[in-house]
Order: structure tokens, then sequence, then C-alpha cells
């Protein structure tokens, strides 16, 4: 599903070149979910980044199903994420100016448009992540964990092939990055979706299929 | 003091925050640059006119402290000899003046000051360069000897021994120059410019004046002035020289008056930019002002900080405005002088007089309100709790809270406007003063109206947008201290422009409709730059085939009690007396007391600025002395601001000894046509005295020529403040692209495009725009109803109807639209280049 070919990517810092990954390869099957690990600075986010086409490696190619995101153009990656990949991010990152309801219709008015089928199904997700009673109400009047409760329903309301995790617990308290693991275990369970998630919770990183370490070798 | 400053870290900390934000420091002094700019350059354009005029008045008249003035016939030389000799009065200088026209250079034109150099010892003392640059007998000896600036020579072309060309009264003249003058003092270097000196004999020859002095300069004390005042001949006049000159300069005090109001109101616009830029600066540190106060900084500390950084922005905004206004100034100060040549009198101001005054209000307005703006925002940083992060919807629902507080306060500060507009009667400063408060209280009302519009219009653009649409309209209303603000910049900009465009519009529209009903001749015969016309000239034209009707005017300058009146004597036909609407009086008894009675017209700025209405008796200087003349009618007139005295030319003849002749009404007799006639005229003038001949469409379309010419300034300083209005919006607009890159960065990770992202950013600003220009028009139709019926009003007493042109209006509109899609279009290339990778980046 997801494949990584001998892939470089460095950073200039100060005028000096930091290599974060030196022809890094690594694959993801279609259903697998990967839990991503290690220190800081080690390349996690730059992962995610390379897998969801908002970055290009230096080096090196990257795959998703058919296509191959480092032979297309900016605006083809754009569109290629726009159909196939959710984003959960550390920071939830709802649009401040829309209401619940149309935060999560946005993925499905930008790929198929917004029809029965999407309202029903977005009207599902909310009640499956318990807010159905918010769909009204504009983001910032929900506390974090409801906030990364609906950014997971976002993530997922397209359908998509891969779902890429950024710390999704990261902000949370334990309680409640409990319930939005178990929430994302019940969404993305059973190779429902392929998953990438970075973490720094080895815990985190124990509910998934696989954990992938970086900065250990060949990164 | 130590207690006041903030600590040195924190201040370092806070500079380093606005070096490292350059483009929003940029816009903050260039906001604050362009405001005092404008305000300093009118300022320095005003003064240097002023100063030229009073340095000139200065230095002509001297020590003088009073003038003896004659009529349109002047005074009897004679009488002169009499003053000097039986009655002793000295020091006095007699006086020929008049202007010449460079024969070589069209339009320019030369001051003759003829004086008797034996007499101006202890009255005027500039003229001591001349005795010092040419001897008394040299100047004597030769016919058309001429002395002036070496400056001026040098400007012309010309040396000593060269002669000058020039014309008079249609007539041609060689003058010959003596020598050229280079005066040590300031004074007599601008007093003198532009001024041809000969001896009196010479210019009264040159001017067509034997035997006659146009003044007299006198020092008088208590009991020299009672002597005077009892040999006073028939028509002559003895005034206050400091009054003379000063009524005189009074005349532009409400022309400068405007222009000033009006730099004001681009340093207003650059207020609102200041106020944007340093909220902006503290909500983008809301986390770090958070962590400080939670470090032990205390919120004096954070409220000096922020205003300490407000007043770096404000000095070094204010000493690039300085130089910019300086720069701008001599732009400013050539239309300033071609507006008061137009409107008042011939001015020779040639560069700028920097003086320390409008530098230094320049300054203390500058960094003045550069503080006051920055006032709320420091009072919003001491708000933030330790350690907690304000969010920006809560800043946004606290600003919220304030909405009605600003309507009512928009309401009310609105009301005053209307108030004070309506309830003083002849003072300008509260007229300004209310469409200031006017203004003031709609740009309150700006963010409230545009959180109703945008809650209205979000179904709609959502409707037709999308989520993009509704994006649009909400993006909008949810940063309201941010989108508000803008707006309302922007509204009060194109308001002005609305207001000023009708105003002018208005009055071109009236000032063409008066010229078309007041021309009647077919021809009109006059000398080219002023003057009588030649008798047998006159005779000449007469005697032309094909005249059904020759009318005769004469312009001249007469005493009018405490001031000089402008005396316009016509002949008018009973055809032509429909082309005088009456302001007041009836029109058919005022005609029959015009005639009959020797009853006068007044013009309407007349009446105003000498407050006399009709039944009133209005006491002139004749040629037999001081008459007194009933006013039978005010009539509408825009010919000049000072206003003018009308009379018919039979009760001129019956007071005055002047047959003198100005211009010519030809009226064509049936069948003849006009073109016909005039070259039939031109033919007979052919060989005499130079005349002018013009149809009434070429008089209406030169006089609406030199209308528009005055009208430049006030198109330029609309343009500037259109330009701080663009700076703003740019600067807000930035702002709110900047504070929401995370919002668009998010987007952009779920597969929005930068193109979508660049129309979503676009339609955000055009929608400001729109909605700016929408809320500028009722502004801008008060303002032109301030300007028009109350402001012109009382600054040149002229009253106009108000015209409305749809396409003024649209045309505002679109400026408002292109303003904002103009100042968002670096902000929309930026967020459409955002990387989407920003949406992964701790905040």
């Amino acid at each position: 599903m997801i494949r990584l070919e001998q892939v470089s990517r460095a950073f200039t810092e100060g005028g000096r070149s930091r290599v974060v990954l030196d022809g890094f390869s690594e694959s993801v099957t279609a259903g697998e979910r990967l839990a991503v690990v290690g220190r800081s600075g080690v390349g996690k986010s730059t992962l995610l980044n390379l897998i969801g086409g908002m970055d290009v490696p230096d080096a090196g190619r990257v795959r998703v199903g058919d296509a191959e995101l480092t032979a297309m153009s900016e605006r083809d990656r754009t569109l290629f994420r726009r159909h196939h990949i959710g984003f959960i991010f550390q920071f939830f990152n709802l649009i401040p100016t829309l209401t619940v309801g149309e935060n999560l219709l946005m993925p499905l008015e930008m790929t198929s448009g917004v029809h029965r089928a999407g309202r029903e199904r977005a009207l599902e997700l909310l009640r499956r992540v318990g807010l159905a009673d918010r769909r009204e109400a504009f983001p910032d009047a929900l506390s974090g964990g409801e906030q990364q409760r609906i950014a997971i329903a976002r993530a997922l309301v397209h359908a998509p092939d891969v779902l890429l995790a950024d710390e999704p617990t990261g902000t949370l308290d334990g309680e409640t990055a409990e319930e939005v693991l178990a929430l994302l275990d019940e969404l993305t369970g059973q190779g429902k979706v392929t998953v990438v998630l970075v973490t720094h919770s080895l815990e985190v990183a124990g509910r998934m299929d696989r954990i992938l370490r970086l900065g250990r070798e060949g990164a | 003091m130590a207690v006041l400053l903030p600590r040195s870290l924190l201040l370092r900390a806070s500079l380093r925050y606005l070096w490292r934000h350059p483009w929003q420091l940029a816009l903050a002094l260039l906001g604050v640059a362009i405001g005092v700019a404008v305000v300093v350059a009118v300022d320095l354009a005003n003064q240097s006119a002023s100063r030229a005029f009073t340095l000139s008045t200065e230095a002509l008249t001297g020590e003088a402290t009073h003038q003896v003035v004659g009529g349109p016939e002047g005074l009897p030389e004679d009488w002169y000899v009499e003053l000097r000799t039986e009655a002793g009065v000295r020091p006095s200088a007699p006086v020929v003046e008049g202007f010449v026209r460079l024969a070589h250079e069209e339009g320019r034109t030369l001051r003759i000051l003829g004086v008797d150099v034996f007499a101006e010892a202890g009255v005027r003392p500039t003229l001591g360069a001349v005795s010092a640059a040419v001897s008394a007998e040299d100047l004597l000896a030769r016919a058309g000897g001429a002395v002036m600036l070496a400056a001026d020579l040098e400007r012309l072309g010309l040396s000593v021994g060269d002669a000058l060309e020039v014309q008079h009264e249609g007539r041609d003249h060689t003058l010959h120059i003596l020598a050229g003058l280079e005066p040590e003092r300031e004074l007599d270097a601008v007093g003198l410019r532009d001024v041809v000196v000969m001896d009196i004999a010479a210019a009264q020859e040159l001017l067509g004046r034997s035997g006659r002095l146009d003044r007299v300069d006198l020092v008088l004390d208590a009991n020299a002035r009672d002597t005077v005042a009892a040999m006073l001949p028939q028509g002559a006049r003895l005034v206050d020289a400091d009054q003379r000159a000063e009524t005189l300069a009074q005349m532009t005090d409400a022309f400068q008056l405007n222009l000033q109001a009006f730099s004001l109101l681009a340093l207003v616009v650059g207020a609102f930019l200041i106020y944007n830029t340093m909220t902006f600066s503290v909500v983008q540190r809301r986390q770090l002002m958070g962590m400080l106060r939670a470090t032990g900084t205390t919120r004096g500390e954070l409220f000096r900080t922020i205003l300490l950084e407000a007043a770096v922005i404000g000095v070094v905004g204010t000493i690039a405005g300085l130089l910019l206004g300086m720069a701008l100034a001599t732009v400013l100060v050539e239309l300033v002088t071609r507006t008061i040549d137009d409107l008042y009198f011939a001015l020779a101001v040639r560069e700028l007089n920097i003086s320390p005054g409008p530098l230094v209000r320049g300054a203390t307005l500058g960094v003045g309100m550069t503080i006051v703006a920055a006032l709320a925002p420091a009072r919003e940083a001491t708000a933030i709790p330790p350690r907690a992060a304000l969010s920006r919807s809560f800043l946004e629902q606290s600003r919220r809270r304030w909405l009605p507080l600003l309507a009512g306060g928009g309401v009310v500060l609105g009301a005053l406007g209307v108030l004070l507009l309506a309830l003083t009667e002849r003072s300008l400063v509260p007229a300004f003063g209310g469409m200031f408060a006017l203004i003031l209280g709609m740009a309150l009302l700006v963010p409230p109206l545009l959180a109703l519009a945008v809650r209205g219009l979000a179904p709609v653009l959502g409707a037709v947008g999308g989520f993009l649409g509704r994006m649009t309209a909400r993006g909008v209303g949810a940063s309201l201290s941010r989108t508000g603000v803008a707006a309302a910049a922007l509204m009060v900009a194109v308001s002005a422009v609305i207001g000023v465009g009708v105003m002018v519009d208005s009055f071109r529209t009236t000032f063409a409709e008066w010229l078309e009903a007041t021309l009647h001749a077919d021809v009109y015969v006059s000398v080219p730059g002023g003057g009588a016309m030649e008798v047998e000239q006159r005779e000449r034209l007469l005697d032309v085939e094909g005249i059904e009707l020759v009318t005769r005017s004469r312009f001249v300058r007469v005493g009018a009690g405490d001031h000089e009146a402008r005396l316009r004597v016509f002949e008018i036909p009973p055809a032509a007396e429909r082309g005088f609407n009456f302001r007041a009086g009836d029109p058919d008894a005022a005609w029959e007391a015009y005639r009959e009675d020797d009853a006068v017209l007044v013009t309407e700025p007349y009446a105003w600025h000498q407050d006399v209405g009709v039944g009133d008796r209005l006491t002139l200087t004749t040629g037999q002395g001081e008459r007194e003349f009933p006013v039978a009618g005010v009539v509408y007139d825009y010919g000049t601001s000072e206003g003018a005295v009308i009379m018919d030319r039979s009760t001129y003849d019956q007071y005055w000894d002047d047959a003198a002749v100005d211009s010519l009404g030809v009226y064509a007799a049936s069948g003849v046509e006009t073109d016909t006639l005039r070259e039939r005229l031109q033919a007979a003038a052919a060989g005499g005295q130079h005349l002018q001949f013009q149809s009434n469409r070429e008089i209406r379309e030169q006089s609406l020529e030199i209308f528009d010419q005055t009208f430049t300034i006030t198109q330029v300083l609309r343009m500037l403040a259109i330009l701080v209005a663009v700076t703003g919006v740019l600067s807000a607009l930035l702002a709110l692209s900047l504070e929401r890159a995370r919002e668009y960065a998010v987007l952009r990770a779920t597969g929005v495009t930068p193109r979508e992202l660049g129309v979503l950013v676009t339609a955000q600003n055009a929608l400001v725009g729109l909605l700016s220009g929408l809320f500028a028009i009722p502004l801008g139709l008060g303002l032109a109803g301030a300007l028009i019926l109350v402001i012109n009003q009382r600054s040149f007493g002229w009253s106009m109807a108000l015209a409305v042109d749809p396409w003024i209006l649209l045309q505002a509109l679109a400026l408002a639209l292109l303003a904002a899609l103009v100042a968002g279009l670096y902000p929309a290339w930026r967020m459409a280049r955002i990387p989407p990778a920003l949406a992964m980046r701790e905040e």
C-alpha cells in the first residue's frame, strides 16, 4: 500500500544541512496500522509529510497505492491527498469559522460533493464519536477531547485509503486520551483503513499492529 | 524614570519582535509616515504661500504705517506735491503700480513698481539696494530703465544692458535692464521677486497713468494722520497699511483651513493603521506575554513596553514622514500658489520655505497619534492572564460584546456631528468638528454593520460557493477586530472620495450653468492680461458692420468702509437680466432700482463676507467722496470668492470720472454668424492695441479649465487619503492572513489547492472592500451635503445645488473593491503558498 524506497531528506538550518532521513526504505501493507516512534528530530513528522504528499524527498521514491507521489506535480499531490488521505493533527486544527457539522462535511464537499449518503455518513460518524448533539456548535465551544473526536471523524468521513495521525493524544489528559484511542481503534481496526501514527508513547504505539522505531538503523 | 521604563530585556525582546516582523513594521511605519507627510506637506505649502505673501507685502510697504489709496482714477500727482511741500508730510513715497506680461513667455507676468527714489528714504528700506546698484540719475535718464533681482534676470536669461520686451494693456513696450539687485536680507530677496523697479515717471508712461499715482505710502503719527485725512482728494482713502495687508491675507484663510482639514483626514486614516498594527503585534504575542506575566512581569511593565514600542514606531515613522512631507510640499506649494493665483491674487512663490512650525506640529501629531492609537492594544496586553493563552476566539467574543456599545457610540457621535453642522452659523471650526464627528461616528458603526452584513450574507455565499463561500463570510465576521478596523479605514477614505467628488461635481455643474446663463453676448473683446481698452480701438470696433448691440464693462476696486470692494460696472440689456439669479430680493423691483435709483446688486459671497443684505446701504468711496448705495438684490455668482458689487454703468459715470472700458460684449445682428462678426472685429482692430476676441463658448471652456486646475490640489489630497487607506487595508489583511496561516495550512493539508485557497482569501478581501464601499456611500453623501451646504457656504459664501451623479458612487464602490483587492494581492499570494506541513507544527 505504502512504499518508501531509498528516501532521503535534509533540511538547511542556520546555513548548515541536517540530514533527517538518509536512504530510508519501508513498506506498509493495506489495512495495516503502523506506529512510528523515536526521539524528537529523527524524522517522524517528515515521514508523515512525505506519505501525505505535503513534502517531497531529495532522493528516493514514495508510492501510495498505485500513485507515485514523487512523480506528481504539487497540484496533483494536493488532489491525491484530498481523495485518499485523512489527517489527524496533534492540535485538532478544526476550522474555527465552520460549525462542527460543516467541518465534517468539508472533505466530502471537496471530493464527491455533499449528497444524501454523505450527510448520513457524517451524521453516523458524529453519533459514533458521541457528539451528534453538538453539530451546530463552533469548535471553540468544545473541549480538547471533543475537538479531537471531531477531527477523527473529519479525517475518516470521505473514506480515505490512508489515515495519517500526528501525536493524536499528545495534548490530552490520560482519561480523554484513552477515550480517543478507543474511538480510533473502533473506527480503523480490522483492516478498515491503513494507518500511520506518530507518537512518543509506547503505550499508544502498542495498540497498533506494528511499531517502527526511527533513529535506530537506516534512518 | 527607572520605575517607569520597562526592564531592558523586556524592551529588547519587544524591539526584536518588531525587527523579526519586517513587513508588519514597514506597514506601520508607512502608515505613520504617509499620514504625517500629508499633514506636514499641506502645512508647509500653506506657510510658504503665506510667508511669501507677508514678505512681499512687508518689502513693498516697508516702514509705511498708512497708505493713501486712489480710486479707479488714481491720485492726482499735484496732490502729492501739495502733501509733501505745503503740508510737509514726510516720509512719504508715491507709487505707481501695475502688471505687465512678458512678450516671449505666455502667461508670465511681472509687477511694475514705479517709485521716486529720492522720496524712498525712511519708507522702503528694501529699495536701498536699488540706490546702491544704480544711480538715481541713470534711473531717471534712461526711458524704460528698469532694475530687477539678479536671480530673476538669470531666470529670464537676461543680463544688465539687455532689453526686455513686455506688453501692457495690449501695447508692446521695451524695458532696459540697468542693474541686477542682490539684496542681503531674505525679506528683500523674496519681496522683490518678479518685481521690476522703475522711476515713477517711466512707470506712469508704461502703465498709461500720466499725472496720476496709485497710492502714497506714509509714515504717520496721530497728528500727521489727521492732517492727511483732512486734505484727502475726492475718491481717495487713508488706510492703515497693516490692516490692508491683513484683509488681503484673510481672504485665503478659509481655503488654507480647508486644505488642513483634508490633511488631518489622512492622519486619522493613518491612526487606524497604527491601531491595527499594534493590536496585531499584541495578539500575536499573547502566549509570550502570558508567559512573561507568569514569570513576574507586571501589568504596568507590559503596558509601558507596548507604549514604548509604539513610540519607537511613531518616532521613526514621523521622521520618515517629515522627510517625505518636505518632498511632497514642493509639489503642493505650486498647486496652492496656483489656486491662490486663480482665486485671490497674484503670488510669487518659487521655493518651499521650511519653517520649524509645521515640522513640530507634524512630529507632535505623528508621535502623539501613534501613542493614542496604541493605548487600547496596550491595555489589551495587560488583560492577558499569566500562563494562560488567551484564545483568539475569546478575544473575538470579548470584542463582540463591544458591538452594541460601538453602535451606540457611533449613533451618538454622528448625531453630535449633525448638530454641530446644523446649529452653528458662521464659524468654520465647529463645522469641521461636526464633519469629523460624523466620520468617526460612522467609523464606529462599521464593525457592528459588518457583523450584521456577513451574518446575512453567509447563507447566500454558502449556497453559491459551498464551504469556501461560507468560510468567506464567516472568516470576515469571525475576525471583526481585524476586518472591522480595515473596513472602517477604507470606508473613511472612500467616503471622502465620494464627498469631495460629489461636491466638486455639484460645484462644476452649478458653475457651468451660471456661465451659460450669464454670458449672453456673442463675442467678448478685452485686453490680454487685463486693463483698459484704448478709446480709438473701441470706436473702430463700434463701427463694424453686423453689430446689434455693444455693452461696456469696467472692473475696478473701490473703498467700501473698512475694506476694498471689487466693483463690476455693467451695462446689462434687459434680455440679459434673466441670466442673473437672485438669492435675495425681488428681481423686478431690484432691476428697476438698479437702473433708476442708483441701487447696486451684490454677489452672494460679498453678501456673506460683508454681512450685507437687501435693503442695506453700502458706503463706497466714489470720485465725489463717500456715497451710500442701496442694495437691491443678492445674486448668485461664482466669478470670485471674494465677492463683488455690481453697478450700472450710468450710475458709475455719475459718481466717478472714469470713462475707461475693460471689456466689450458684442451682440451680432440677426443673420450674422459669430465667426463672421469676430473676423470683422479682428480686422477692424488690426494694427492697434492688442485685443483678444472670445466667443462665449470659448470663455466658458476656458473658465471650466481654470476651475478644474483650481481643484487639482483637492484631487491630489483625495488620492493621498486613498493611499493611506490602501496601506491600512494591506496591513490589516496581511495581519489577518498571518493569524489564520495555520487554519489555511489545515485546508491545504486536507486537499484544498493553492488556487482555491487564493480564491478564498481574495473573496474575503473583496467582501471587505465591497461592504466598505457600500457603507461609504451614505457617509460620502452626508459629507458632500456638509461640504456643499455648510463648509463651502461658510468658507466662500457660495451656495450650490447638490447634484449626485450615480457614476461617482459606482466609481467609489469600484475603488473600494479595487483597493481591497490590490491590498489583498500579496496576502492572498502568500497564503496560497503556505506549506501544508505548517498544520503539523506546534502552535
